[in-house]
């Protein structure tokens, strides 16, 4: 079966996928949110999009620190966490680091997260593996142990129609990549 | 029309592209640079181990921290630390499940809703740094720099603190002191004359007579005390024999234990020393010469405790008390005691712990081998190693809190003001004092304070308090009626130089270095404090020339061979040329000494240059058998059994202190009362130290409930059974001495209850490390949320979201317990709370 989006359409989507989960929007970023969003791909909902720009970005940075940040994040975005680890960053982040090595890559120093088995670096991965056998590779090992589940639980958790857009674009994204 | 999934990702991945998310901002890069940061630390094979200093509790045991592939895997005890001689408890060896807690707080947090309401966001440190130091910089330039107050729990970053607090110039400066050791060490600096706090050489003893002190789980000095207990008793065999309200797992490892009444425990020692007095067991020559009250003077003050009163207060019987004090005397000097919060934490705990330093003295143990000691500072010799200029002076602002006059014995001694913490948020409510920001530091008030509901209506009053800055490693209850979280670095994470009261009697340095790099956007109040106080400027900065806290350290070890260096490399250091503090009061002094100096011809005290604040002249001795010698450091040179200094205290505040230890009977202990009231104490476990540790699911795993202990005959009267729950009722001290201290009643808790012989029949027991409200699942005990019900979902009980024990009853005592200062010192009264109870 084709793959449903070129390779470019994919590294695009990965991409943003991994913004979104990184760190909070900013106000270019909403501004692009908006413009790009239609009737069948909503971003905003009305009642932020109505706010001024300065509080609406709020609202989302309150979402997305509820969710992801805390104090008791409803999603911790982290594999260790999500796979039930006592400590953060412990056997999934040995994954990881494996995974990051394989393919040359590295977290950006400059990142805000505090683990690389953060939810964010899983994308930013799959964005940079254009090889098929890499990319499933990665799916089978890091990304269907935990990620589908995780992203059930904020669809379901999220307050904000961007994070229940996202997962559900994540979601299907990855559901796409398994079907390949 | 529903899109199908695969739609629905065509129009996503359009947008994407339209958004156009770029490499210029990519979390993952080909770059391949691994960061290997070069900790100290000696490489063995796979592993690398670094030195440093633990923090979980205020003991600062040496430790090492083992490391692979820069993950920190485990923490042992430093061989090298003297102090602490290679061990480390439980709550040392959880560092890691601290470290690598999932739910601390990794970033700069500003609240976005209601103080309270939970509603937060992530900000930068940029963001935090500028908004704080402009409130602060506007408070200083009021000329209120007061108005900044400041709230610390365990702190042992005390240099760069002080350093920022005197260079702001707020002496509103508030610490836990009055909640954990003030009648202690107020003791001790009454009659010995210098603290911290009793160092009892229990290695080389044969007698250690406990007071109310649980070496084996709480003390401040818990690790180097119990380890020497111990040693001594596998050595030489040393008896231990304990007296206190419960069982406790200090009292079970001795060979006796005496349960007492609370609050009696000074009533016995003066029942002892009448013993001993009376039957001439006493050191007669030892107390003529060095105390300040004849040993006949003595016996006729103690004429009156009589081994029967204190039956009849204590409920210990005579005879046993008798027999105890004519052991303690039989082994002298090789025989000491040891105190703490059991004696100290009541409302007559001053006296209690003065009649405890008595009876050493009556037996003539102070100072030698084996039997009671102390030691003249704190932490290491500062003038060996002093604080890297410039320093700041002392603030001259004034804070009616931070005086607190009310308790005269509280702030009484040059250089060692105590405060009185529990009644910092009463008073703020009362407006005794405005403050226009707070910071909290490594403190939780609104669960480790009396009155903790008074605590969070303060906190909660955007009038009373406008601006609250948490510091802190995880999210507390305190943090969450904050306007800024700060994400703090655990002690695994950053710098300092720290040390405590020896064990082994001779001073030492250690060295708390990063065992690994901050986590997430934690940094220390050693990074943000000179951050905050440049950017306030108006000379601030000038106190914080160090471009690096490396650079800082660089030049305060300077004095210690081989510099910053070896401390990284040991970790500690202690000057082999000194000799343990036996005996400091009979230390002869030399021609140098004694140059220029003048001695009082009545008293025999020399005198040796003058106070530059006082402008009065400074004793440094006293002609002792027509010897020059240091003495004691207390007004007269002798050990101060008779304080004119502390009655005279008490005169100026129009409280009266006895000059003399006595029994001072707790009046709301001997009110008339209808029979079914119980007196509620506090207690802590092993495991756990403070607000610290309950996030741990390693240590929360052992102890995470806290059922009321109560005797059988006392459960049976009320109908109880074990697992039986009851309703607590708790009472506001009826006391004109007390703040509020009308009899009302204070609070109201339900809680399973736990039958057992070991606690007193008039005592409940509840442990204060329990319900956390906030700081992550497992802090605060919780079941997974709705929202994430099935993550991590596993039958392993070793994964974090198996909390099996979510179910069972946590609760905060101190939503009990009422501010109750005794009211000479200000020392905070946790063990005497009269409650009722009734089955529920």
């Amino acid at each position: 079966m084709p793959f449903t989006l070129d390779a470019a359409a994919r590294r695009d989507l990965y991409l943003l996928i991994a913004r979104l989960f990184r760190e909070e929007v900013d106000a270019p970023l909403y501004r692009r949110l908006l413009a790009t969003q239609s009737a069948a791909l909503r971003w905003i909902e009305p009642a932020i999009a109505e706010l001024p720009e300065e509080r609406a970005l709020e609202e989302l940075e309150t979402e997305y620190c509820r969710l992801f940040i805390g104090p008791n994040p409803v999603c911790p975005p982290f594999a260790s966490v999500a796979r039930g680890e006592a400590l953060l960053g412990g056997r999934a982040r040995t994954v990881i680091d494996e995974l990051l090595a394989l393919h040359g890559l590295t977290v950006a120093a400059h990142a805000r997260i505090a683990s690389p088995d953060h939810v964010a670096v899983v994308f930013a991965v799959l964005a940079e593996l254009s090889d098929r056998d890499a990319a499933n590779d990665c799916l089978r090992r890091f990304v269907l142990p935990w990620v589908p589940r995780w992203l059930s639980v904020l669809e379901h958790g999220a307050e904000r129609v961007l994070f229940r857009t996202l997962a559900h674009i994540a979601a299907a994204l990855i559901e796409e990549e398994q079907a390949q | 029309m529903e899109l199908s999934r695969r739609d629905f990702l065509k129009i996503g991945a359009a947008a994407a592209g339209a958004i156009g998310v770029t490499g210029g901002t990519a979390l993952v890069t080909r770059a391949h640079r691994v960061d290997r940061s070069e900790w100290a630390g000696h490489r063995v094979g796979a592993v690398t181990r670094v030195p440093s200093m633990c923090q979980a509790c205020s003991t600062a045991c040496g430790v090492i921290g083992t490391l692979k592939d820069g993950r920190l895997i485990s923490i042992t005890g430093n061989p090298e630390d003297p102090n602490s001689r290679g061990s480390v408890c439980a709550k040392g060896i959880a560092g890691p499940s601290i470290l690598y807690d999932a739910a601390r707080i990794y970033y700069p947090l500003k609240r976005t809703g209601k103080r309270g309401e939970g509603k937060w966001k992530r900000i930068t440190w940029e963001q935090a740094y500028e908004e704080i130091s402009q409130r602060l910089r506007a408070i200083r330039e009021s000329g209120h720099p007061e108005e900044l107050a400041f709230l610390q729990g365990r702190n042992r970053s005390t240099d760069i603190i002080s350093r920022f607090l005197n260079a702001y110039g707020t002496p509103s400066h508030f610490n836990h002191r009055a909640l954990c050791s003030l009648n202690r060490r107020a003791a001790m600096l009454a009659t010995v004359g210098d603290s911290d706090w009793d160092l009892g050489d229990y290695e080389n003893s044969d007698y250690v007579l406990n007071f109310g002190c649980n070496f084996a789980e709480a003390h401040q000095g818990h690790i180097p005390t119990v380890i020497r207990i111990m040693a001594g008793r596998e050595q030489r065999g040393t008896k231990i024999v304990t007296f206190e309200a419960r069982l406790s797992n200090s009292a079970a490892v001795s060979d006796e234990w005496c349960c007492v009444k609370p609050g009696t425990d000074g009533l016995i020692a003066l029942a002892m020393g009448h013993v001993i007095c009376s039957e001439r067991l006493w050191n007669k020559a030892w107390l003529d010469t060095w105390s300040n009250y004849s040993a006949e003077d003595i016996g006729k003050h103690l004429e009156s405790y009589t081994p029967e009163l204190a039956e009849q207060e204590s409920g210990v019987p005579a005879a046993t008390i008798r027999r105890i004090a004519r052991e303690f005397a039989s082994r002298a000097p090789r025989c000491t005691t040891i105190s703490n919060r059991g004696s100290h934490a009541h409302w007559n705990g001053f006296y209690n712990d003065r009649a405890i330093i008595l009876l050493n003295a009556i037996v003539g143990n102070m100072g030698e081998v084996g039997g009671f000691n102390w030691f003249p500072f704190e932490s290491w010799d500062k003038k060996q190693l002093p604080e890297p200029k410039p320093v700041p002076p002392r603030p001259s602002a004034r804070s009616v809190i931070a005086d607190a006059k009310d308790w005269p014995l509280a702030n009484a001694w040059k250089g060692k003001a105590m405060r009185v913490g529990e009644i910092v948020f009463l008073w703020l409510k009362e407006k005794r004092q405005k403050i226009n920001a707070l910071m909290s530091y490594n403190v939780d008030p609104v669960w480790s304070w009396p009155d903790k509901n008074l605590v969070a209506e303060v906190l909660s009053d955007e009038a009373l308090v406008p601006f609250h800055v948490c510091l802190d490693v995880m999210y507390s209850d305190t943090a969450h009626l904050a306007d800024i979280v700060l994400p703090w670095t655990t002690w695994m994470e950053r710098w300092d130089i720290d040390s405590r009261p020896p064990a082994h009697l001779i001073d030492y340095v250690g060295l708390r270095q990063p065992l690994v790099k901050p986590l997430g956007e934690s940094k220390d109040i050693r990074e943000i404090f000179p951050e905050i106080a440049r950017r306030i400027g108006g000379g601030m900065e000038s106190y914080f020339p160090w471009k690096t806290v490396e650079e800082y350290f660089e030049e305060y070890y300077k004095p210690v061979p081989g510099g910053f260096a070896y401390m990284r490399e040991h970790g500690v250091w202690q000057d082999p040329s000194k000799k343990p503090n036996y005996r400091p009061f009979a230390k002869k002094l030399n021609a140098k000494e004694l140059e220029g100096s003048t001695t009082d011809p009545t008293t025999g005290i020399i005198h040796k240059g003058e106070d530059p604040d006082t402008h009065e002249p400074i004793a440094i001795g006293i002609i002792i058998e027509g010897e020059a010698v240091r003495g004691f450091n207390t007004p007269t040179r002798k050990l101060d059994i008779y304080s004119k200094f502390i009655s005279d205290k008490g005169n100026a505040a129009g409280r009266d202190i006895n000059p003399l230890p006595i029994y001072a009977p707790i009046p709301d202990h001997h009110r008339k009362l209808d029979g079914d009231h119980l007196i509620m104490i506090s207690f802590k476990w092993n495991v756990h130290n403070a607000h610290r540790t309950m996030q741990s699911k390693w240590l929360s795993e052992i102890v995470h409930s806290n059922p009321a202990w109560i005797h059988p005959e006392t459960a049976k009267r009320f109908g109880l059974e074990e697992g039986d729950w009851a309703e607590v009722t708790s009472y506001r001290p009826k006391d004109a001495l007390v703040p509020h201290g009308d009899g009302s009643e204070m609070g109201r808790m339900r809680l399973p209850v736990h039958i057992t012989e070991g606690v007193h029949p008039l005592v409940l027991a509840i442990s204060h490390n329990n319900g956390r409200q906030h700081g992550g699942r497992v802090a605060a005990g919780k079941p997974p949320t709705a929202g994430v019900e099935g993550l991590g979902a596993s039958p392993d009980p070793d994964v974090d979201s198996n909390l099996w024990w979510s179910r069972e009853m946590s609760t905060a005592q101190n939503s009990l317990i009422p501010i109750y200062p005794d009211p000479r010192s200000g020392q905070q009264a946790y063990h005497d709370t009269l409650v009722t109870i009734r089955k529920v």
